[in-house]
């Protein structure tokens, strides 16, 4: 692959509404009622049903998976989980994700991710190595 | 409140066990990847959630005041469909921060004694 420092990945849009939570509980095993339970949500302080964090995590590794030609290129990912994604039954949420290429050094990118909710970030400290052939 | 005593307990599991293919696929349905030939990066956590439940059993976690802080992955190999893993797990560290509880755990995840996926989770209970 060509790439440059500094350089831009184009953005992507995944929508999260509330099928793909009931689809990543079930993939996950991760059947949290904050993630599908809108009155159990609420009753613990939520706005609403939250996403799960690596729901948004994994989402962040398929944008990076589909932009270097596969999941097996990632070597090291890691983020943080700064605010959550809320998913109103009627308003998907629709998380933006970006990256920048910050380090090229024999065959190994480092991109810092960004995922964006509205004017939000949802993962901080965001970034991950990825092989390059 | 978390003990601290429990920095550096270490849980191997005491048995294997075998990732089947329609499980990666169902995760990768999940997330978008549209290839389902390898485990995607964050696959394993799936399973590494237990083996951290398992480790801190006993240790005063308030499961239901728990949220996730951060996570991260180095990947050597990726999980493959037929691959037999066994996994351990150990507390790196326990402290508190702006009122809240945090407690960092590793995952160490073995093939055919080869050690192909480490992961820490930093577990943040609510004060």
């Amino acid at each position: 692959m060509n790439l440059t420092l500094g350089e831009v990945l184009p953005t992507r849009i995944f929508t999260i509404d509330r099928s793909a939570l009931k689809a990543y509980a079930d993939a996950s095993g991760d059947q949290n009622p904050i993630h599908q339970d809108e009155s159990f949500a609420k009753s613990v302080g939520l706005p609403n049903v939250i996403a799960h964090g690596m729901l948004t995590m994994a989402l962040g590794g398929t944008y990076l998976a589909d932009f270097f030609g596969g999941s097996s290129k990632i070597r090291k990912f890691g983020a943080r989980f700064t605010k959550p994604v809320v998913v109103a039954e009627d308003v998907p949420a629709k998380v933006e994700f970006s990256g920048a290429i910050t380090a090229i050094e024999s065959g190994i990118v480092t991109v810092e991710l960004t995922a964006r909710h509205g004017d939000q970030k949802v993962l901080g400290m965001a970034k991950a190595e990825i092989t390059i052939d | 409140m978390i003990d601290p005593a429990i920095v550096g307990k270490r849980i191997t599991s005491s048995t294997h066990f075998t990732v089947n293919q329609d499980a990666i696929t169902r995760f990768c349905q999940a997330i978008g990847e549209r290839d389902d030939s390898v485990a995607p990066p964050t696959f394993s956590f799936t399973f590494i959630i237990a083996a951290f439940e398992e480790t801190l059993k006993g240790a005063g976690v308030d499961w239901s005041r728990m949220v996730h802080g951060d996570q991260r992955f180095e990947i050597r190999e990726p999980i493959k469909a037929g691959d037999r893993l066994s996994i351990s797990s150990t507390v790196e560290s326990v402290r508190s921060a702006a009122g809240n509880e945090l407690v960092t755990v590793r995952a160490d995840i073995e093939r055919e004694g080869q050690e192909i996926i480490h992961a820490w989770s930093t577990l943040v209970v609510r004060g």
